[in-house]
């Protein structure tokens, strides 16, 4: 099954997030910061990770640069979308610099995320 | 036993029950707290996937009947309503209408308390209730600043371009709106704003100009080009103006403004209109600022100076080059250049891509 | 004769006791005061539009700027806590001012610094020697300028500020973590009032005991040393009230070093920060509200009264000592500079009322709480003292210091109530009880010593706290480890 991980400090957006991934037809995991979701990463192999950028412990481009500069080479190339508040160009640049494949700017769409997570996903992925 | 030592020991007694009396209140508080706070916490959890079957009501599926729910929920939907838009949005709009709760908050505006009628206000924005408009025009010469602002607030997000007027004359008046709350708040309104804001930068309120130049150039408006030369070109403006119409030009990105930008750097003139031209060529990119901008780095005064360099540092390999030929200079020149070329390093230096590993 | 020398030492006595219960009372009201303005406030809590200041592209930019002693112990805490900031553009500046510990290489080693020719912005006078520049090559916003030092604070401050670039300045000590929304918070009093608001504070609390990871303070803990538990009480008392107090009479007097936002173009015309001052926060502020004052032109100071900075607190008495001797000193140094404002109304409620206050409790206070102590001393010493009538003092005394310091805890309790843990809110009641037998008194004496070398003008010389460093997530059991890092006096 199809697995995403979400990093975010907010417990209801990520509650939202998980929720909507889900009907998805994806297996969905929570985390609530930069440090625990790079474990999680490690451990679970997600095929895709939602990531907020302002985390405490840990931030979202620290984790994604991590994920990005991890010896695995499957980990290092697991697309990670950007979900955060943080909205100016300076962010963007920093956003995609760090790593990730996508930058969803918050206020945001589910549905906009969900049509977003699916392009993301490599082709051919099965959902439920 | 002398008059002051009973006056003293009255007063201990009356000091003494009043310590014992906040004792009693704060522990009171203080358990009383953490009950609230473990119900509340179950009545979350309850209510939460209601709130997710609400966001899922356009997809065909029947949205739940909410009319008789746990009045938390109210406060869920209200939470989260500020971190949606599109469909999610209009549906969590839907169920605050629903439920009354758009109309207690019109109801709230003309309250006596200050909070009341600014929450108010901020729930309206947060629904973008285009019904209470005229309501929310008429707070913002409310008698309480933090009333004012949050009724500016709502008007962005209300998206009805009637508010412009209202907003902008919100700058000119006493007591009047904060000037980077109502540029927040026209940002919000989006595209429809942009004629009136290209009226402003030459309208009748003086305060309205600048602002609503930077707001154009906010905007990246390519219509208001022609009209932002102008402003800058002409040295009788003010130069707050003309420094807004500059920075605006350099946002706007169009290259028919550079000739404007070029003679501003080269001509003295007020400082901050010229460091705001020459930041705008950078921005801009037309080759055809690369000359003014040399110039600028070596002949400007000091704020010139560096702003010029930035921007050439902005140009890419044509910039550099320059930027190196003059790093070796002695004095100011030969710093600004330096300066401006070691951040362009320092930047690269980040952006190295991490070297390819072996697989182990 | 012995009857006159009784009286003597009674009427003694009693007016001591007359100024502390004076005293007392005058900070009760001002608690109260403060009280209510903290309740009402909470009203407004999440329409204050936070989020939009958040997302707008005209949210002026804030300059951080972090001088830096000796730090290693908190430095990458701090920074993190800074850089991880929800504001929409900011920068940081931090001076390492002739560390001798590893401050810089764990810096440069956590953000990749490079040299950089600096580019500056302002040419205000700086004794140290600007050894080099650096930038941090992650993307942070981050720039470090190595100096030697000359033994004060205040030239690295200036160093770094004349780096800083951006129209706000926010003064930040190196041990103190920043709540992630604090720039939000002090940032929004010059937006919503630009045209007057000229500097803003943000409320400190003692950060030691709690858990704390990587900057951020995951859950604030009360200490379990009662030295600590003490100050805590004392913080919230003088940030959380005294001071909400003040600002409403529009003699906002102290923004803490730890912690306060100014415009940068009027730090620049006031010279930057004052060389030799001990108390250059406190400096600051009053020089900014004369220099505007007599000008006739804008100058409000805004106190946002939620909490916003952590800060690590003495744990000894030693270090305390230092502490509040050194603070005393910069007060005396404080009135005597600006002694024309005192009672001068063309200074407003900053001449009338706050610089008054200061010198009639905080500068004199001392000497008069403990000239009262030293004649009871005497009086039982010479066999004259009537021990019922001290007793109805001493008890009167107790009194009201116990009422203001409850009052303090029961606001903390129905406002903010961030101490966690079962037991925060009986060891602060006991803490606040415990702060009138023994911790006053021994303060007294600080204060008084503080005194003394402001008169007597002796040189100030900044000298690093011993840093506890900040106890991280993973230590949770084992107490913080002690870097042996401290400066003698």
């Amino acid at each position: 099954m199809t697995r995403v991980l979400v990093v975010d400090d907010d417990p209801v957006i990520a509650d939202l997030v998980s929720f909507r991934l889900a009907r998805l037809g994806l297996d969905v995991s929570v985390e609530t910061d930069g440090q625990a979701g790079l474990a999680a990463a490690r451990e679970l192999r997600p095929d895709l990770v939602v990531l907020d950028w302002m985390m405490p412990r840990m931030n979202g481009l620290e984790m994604c640069a991590a994920l990005r500069a991890d010896p695995d080479e499957q980990l290092a190339r697991t697309p990670v979308l950007l979900l955060t508040a943080k909205a100016q160009e300076p962010d963007l640049e920093r956003g995609f610099a760090a790593g990730a494949t996508d930058y969803i700017v918050k206020p945001f769409s589910t549905r906009e995320l969900a049509t977003r997570v699916t392009a993301a996903l490599p082709p051919g992925t099965v959902l439920a | 036993m002398s008059t002051v030592e009973a006056v003293s020991i009255a007063a201990s007694a009356v000091l003494a029950l009043l310590v014992v009396a906040l004792l009693v209140a704060t522990a009171v508080e203080h358990t009383g707290r953490a009950r609230r706070a473990a119900r509340t916490a179950r009545r979350r959890a309850e209510l939460t996937p209601l709130v997710h079957a609400l966001l899922e009501a356009d997809d065909g599926v029947d949205a739940p009947d909410v009319s008789g729910s746990d009045p938390l929920l109210d406060e869920l939907v209200i939470e989260l309503l500020p971190q949606l838009r599109g469909a999610d949005r209009t549906a969590l709009q839907a169920v605050l209408v629903e439920r009354g709760v758009v109309d207690q908050a019109g109801v709230m505006l003309s309250s006596r308390t200050a909070w009341r009628r600014g929450r108010a206000a901020e729930l309206l924005g947060n629904v973008a209730s285009g019904r209470h408009v005229p309501q929310l025009v008429a707070l913002l010469a409310d008698p309480v600043a933090d009333v004012r602002s949050a009724a500016a607030r709502a008007l962005g997000r209300t998206g009805d371009v009637a508010a412009v007027a209202p907003l902008l004359a919100g700058l000119a008046v006493r007591p009047g709106i904060p000037p980077g709350i109502v540029g927040m708040a026209l940002l919000d309104l989006g595209t429809p704003a942009l004629p009136a804001l290209r009226a402003a930068v030459n309208g009748p309120v003086p305060e309205a100009r600048p602002l609503a130049a930077e707001l154009l150039g906010l905007h990246g408006d390519p219509g208001a080009a022609d009209l932002l030369v102008e402003v800058l070109a002409d040295v009788h403006r003010a130069p707050v103006v003309r420094r807004s119409a500059a920075s605006a030009l350099g946002r706007i990105g169009s290259p028919h403004a550079t000739a404007t930008l070029v003679s501003t750097v080269t001509t003295t003139g007020p400082l901050e209109v010229q460091v705001a031209a020459a930041e705008a060529l950078g921005r801009i990119g037309d080759p055809a600022g690369l000359e003014a901008l040399t110039s600028g780095l070596r002949t400007g005064a000091a704020l010139v100076r560096s702003a010029c360099a930035e921007s050439l540092a902005a140009f890419g390999p044509a910039g550099r080059a320059r930027l190196a030929a003059h790093a070796v200079l002695l004095g100011p020149t030969g710093a600004a250049a330096r300066s401006a070329l070691d951040t362009l390093d320092a930047r690269a230096l980040g952006r190295r891509p991490a070297p390819v590993r072996v697989a182990a | 004769m012995t009857g006159a020398l009784v009286q003597a030492v009674q009427a003694m006595n009693w007016t001591v006791l007359g100024y502390v219960v004076l005293l007392d009372a005058a900070t009760l009201l001002l608690v109260v005061s403060g009280g209510r303005r903290v309740l009402a406030n909470r009203r407004w809590s999440g329409s204050e539009g936070h989020d939009h200041l958040f997302a707008s592209p005209l949210t002026p930019a804030i300059s951080v700027l972090i001088p830096a002693h000796d730090e290693e112990a908190g430095i990458l805490g701090t920074l993190a806590a800074a850089l991880g900031q929800r504001y929409p553009s900011f920068e940081i500046v931090l001076v390492d001012d002739g560390c001798t510990d590893r401050t810089f290489e764990l810096v440069r080693e956590a953000y990749g610094l490079t040299p950089v020719t600096p580019h500056w912005t302002a040419d205000l006078p700086v004794d140290g020697e600007i050894l080099s520049v650096h930038r941090a090559t992650t993307g942070d916003p981050l720039t470090v300028i190595r100096k030697a030092t000359v033994g004060r604070r205040s030239d690295a401050s200036n160093a770094a500020l004349n780096l800083a670039r951006h129209p706000l300045v926010c003064m930040l000590d190196a041990d103190s973590l920043l709540e992630p929304e604090a720039l939000l918070r002090v940032a929004r009093p010059f937006v919503e009032d630009p045209g007057n608001v000229v500097g803003s504070g943000g409320v400190i609390r003692a950060v030691n005991g709690s858990l704390i990871d990587r900057g951020t303070v995951l859950e604030p803990r009360l200490s379990s040393r009662w030295l600590v538990r003490i100050q805590a009480v004392e913080y919230l008392r003088s940030f959380l009230l005294g001071r909400t107090g003040w600002a409403d009479a529009n003699a906002l007097l102290i923004i803490s070093g730890a912690f306060g936002l100014f415009r940068r173009d009027l730090l620049l015309e006031v010279g930057g920060m004052d060389a030799h001052s001990l108390a250059e926060d406190a400096e600051l502020v009053v020089t900014l509200q004369e220099h505007l004052r007599r000008q006739g032109r804008p100058h409000r100071m805004v106190f946002v009264p939620e909490p916003v900075c952590w800060t690590e607190v003495p744990e000894t008495w030693t270090v305390l000592g230092r502490q509040r001797r050194r603070w005393s000193h910069g007060l005396g140094q404080l009135l005597w500079k600006h002694k024309r404002m005192i009672g001068n109304p063309r200074y407003g409620a900053i001449g009338l009322l706050a610089l008054p206050f200061f010198l009639l409790f905080e500068a004199i206070g001392p000497v008069v709480e403990l000239l009262g102590l030293a004649s009871v001393a005497v009086a039982a010493g010479l066999g004259v003292l009537d021990w019922g009538s001290a007793g109805v003092m001493v008890g009167l005394a107790l009194l009201v210091g116990t009422l203001l310091s409850t009052t303090v805890v029961a606001v903390e309790e129905f406002t903010f109530h961030r101490y966690g843990g079962k037991r925060s809110l009986s060891a602060l009641l006991a803490a606040g009880l415990l702060e009138n037998i023994g911790f006053r008194q021994v303060h007294a004496w600080y204060r008084l010593q503080g005194l003394f070398s402001a008169v007597t003008r002796r040189t100030p010389v900044w000298t690093a706290m011993p840093r506890t460093g900040f106890s991280s997530a993973s230590d949770d059991r084992s107490p913080a480890r002690v870097s042996a890092v401290g400066g003698g006096l």
